[in-house]
């Protein structure tokens, strides 16, 4: 393993330690199984699905590049991001739900053209 | 609706921190069982910090082109590390993180729970004299150096001497002076807390329905754009406004009142009379103490070396020969203002300090003042040295008078000429465990 797998590994293990699986709000079992399969998709990460994660970001429109900065940038809640954009809550749900979605499936093209290129 | 769509949503409110225990539960259930459920956690994450860092850096691009970056860092960019510089680094490897760590509930709760103290809120540009940083992650730094970025925390000057000068995103400059504590926090809108001590602040215009907030132990303060100066201690909060408006309430009572340009307002925990802007008085150029009762007695100039830690590169505390600086043993100081710290004191021509009191034996005597303009900005700190030699120990042996030539910049703007500033505090300190007191200090004035 490398030097910085195990420091990464390590910050994890630690942060783990200092804040209690109450303040993560999910079972061990369920931590270990998020775990393992992280583990297990690890040379699926890399420099390229980072570009192709960032080039499908850059490509969102700017209403939904603004509510996902609002969201993880500004760290508002969700509450907080459906009244700076005059939406419900629910409907802040949903569109997170299905950009997340949109995203996901444009790195996998992003990747796919790249192998085939 | 698809049961997925249901299931992404769900587990959306689990990152919002909005489910019922039995959601929480239903959650843990789903996240156990089902493998698509846990890789669009995995999504969400990666792609939260993405757009998070991505942004991060853009910020940080567009601050650096704001400020002028160090030379000293243009040379070396790798020598001068800050804590923040470190925190970026992380960031910036984040996928190595991602790739190799394999712990979603770091990478979310990383970034959930502890995003904000990653954010760049100012950049300190000026200091002198001792500060202490502590950052919400609870760190204590004894020492930062110019040039660090900093995000949400409390900025200690600890001492009579010392100042320093943050400079927010935005442009906004903020400057505490003395013994002062000032927290910073930046969410939807900037806000500082001022728990004691002297602020100035030249603030850029803030956006619509987000003015800055400054609140201190007895006012909250809410500001749009504006220079404005405070002074605050535990029962009191002095506002002065040089351009603009701003809306002061004073804590006590919940009163609300508007203070324009080149008006002051009192908020005391001891007043029952009407919260009203008075226009801001003339000042007066003489200016007696009244000692003891305004005196405070002072920190020593040097933290504890067994607390320091460094927000930048490190400084020995140690002179070169390997001893430890001198701590001086006593520091008294205080305010310079007149009737109630309301009336402005400031220097004229040929103005001189009298001041007189006791000393144990021969010493330096170290007298400072903090000088501003009228408009409540700060300005820079003046010091005058006096040696004591055979001094008699039996009486009131310390009575010196000094003139304005006597004081050299001890830390600030060298340029400007003390006549017509205004003082805002004095100091007064042995450069050896030599105990004094200070009985008696005065402003005089050239024709009194």
């Amino acid at each position: 393993m490398s030097w910085a797998f195990i420091t990464a590994r390590r910050e994890g293990i630690d942060w783990l330690r200092q804040h209690g699986k109450e303040s993560v709000g999910l079972d061990s079992k369920v931590l270990e199984l998020l775990e393992q399969e992280w583990l297990s998709e690890t040379p699926n990460y890399g420099e390229e699905w980072l570009d192709a994660l960032r080039g499908c970001i850059e490509n969102l429109s700017e209403e939904s590049s603004q509510l996902l900065r609002s969201r993880y940038f500004g760290n508002n809640s969700c509450g907080e991001v459906a009244k700076q954009v005059g939406i419900r809550l629910n409907t802040v749900y949903k569109c997170l739900s299905r950009l997340h979605q949109d995203l996901k499936v444009c790195i996998e093209i992003r990747l796919n053209e790249l192998k085939g290129g | 609706m698809e049961q997925t769509e249901l299931h992404h949503e769900l587990l959306l409110r689990y990152l919002d921190g909005n489910l019922s225990p039995v959601e929480e539960a239903e959650v843990n259930d789903l996240l156990g069982r089902d493998p698509e459920a846990r890789a669009f956690l995995r999504q969400v994450a990666e792609q939260a910090v993405t757009i998070a860092d991505m942004q991060r850096t853009e910020d940080n691009h567009n601050l650096a082109l704001e400020m002028e970056v160090l030379p000293d860092q243009k040379s070396n960019p790798g020598q001068n590390l800050s804590l923040r510089d470190r925190s970026d680094n992380v960031w910036e490897r984040w996928p190595w993180i991602i790739a190799t760590a394999a712990l979603i509930t770091m990478i979310v709760n990383i970034f959930f729970l502890a995003q904000q103290s990653q954010v760049t809120i100012g950049q300190l540009t000026g200091s002198s004299g001792w500060l202490r940083w502590t950052g919400d992650d609870g760190q204590v730094f004894d020492e930062i150096e110019v040039g660090s970025r900093l995000g949400a925390g409390t900025l200690e000057t600890l001492t009579a001497n010392s100042w320093a000068t943050l400079k927010f995103v935005d442009g906004s400059i903020v400057t505490i002076s003395g013994q002062s504590v000032l927290t910073i926090s930046e969410k939807e809108q900037k806000g500082l807390y001022l728990r004691e001590g002297s602020l100035s602040a030249d603030v850029a215009p803030q956006p619509k329905g987000k003015p800055m907030l400054i609140d201190t132990p007895t006012a909250k303060i809410e500001v749009l754009s504006t220079q404005l100066s405070l002074d605050t201690k535990p029962s009191t909060t002095i506002l002065r406004v040089s351009e603009g408006q701003v809306r002061m309430t004073r804590l006590v009572d919940g009163s609300i009142t508007e203070v324009p340009a080149e008006h002051q307002v009192i908020a005391s925990i001891n007043d029952e009379t009407a919260l009203v802007a008075q226009p801001r008085p003339e000042p007066v150029n003489w200016w007696k103490s009244n000692l003891p009762n305004e005196a405070v007695w002072a920190k020593p100039f040097l933290p504890y070396p067994h607390k320091k830690k460094y927000l930048h590169k490190k400084k020995s505390p140690h002179k070169k020969d390997g001893s430890q600086k001198a701590r001086p043993f006593l520091i008294v100081t205080g305010h310079i203002s007149k009737y109630g710290s309301s009336l402005p004191v400031v220097l004229t021509p040929d103005a001189k300090f009298r001041l007189r009191g006791w000393i144990e034996s021969d010493t330096n005597l170290e007298f400072g003042i903090s000088l501003r303009d009228l408009k409540g900005g700060f300005v820079a700190k003046y010091t005058a040295e006096h040696r004591f030699a055979s001094v008699e120990k039996e009486r009131e042996n310390l009575d010196i008078e000094l003139t304005l030539a006597d004081f050299k910049v001890h830390a600030g703007k060298t340029s400007h000429t003390l006549i017509g500033l205004r003082i805002s505090d004095w100091w007064c300190r042995s450069s050896d465990q030599v105990k004094f007191n200070v009985s008696s200090l005065e402003l005089i004035p050239a024709e009194k």
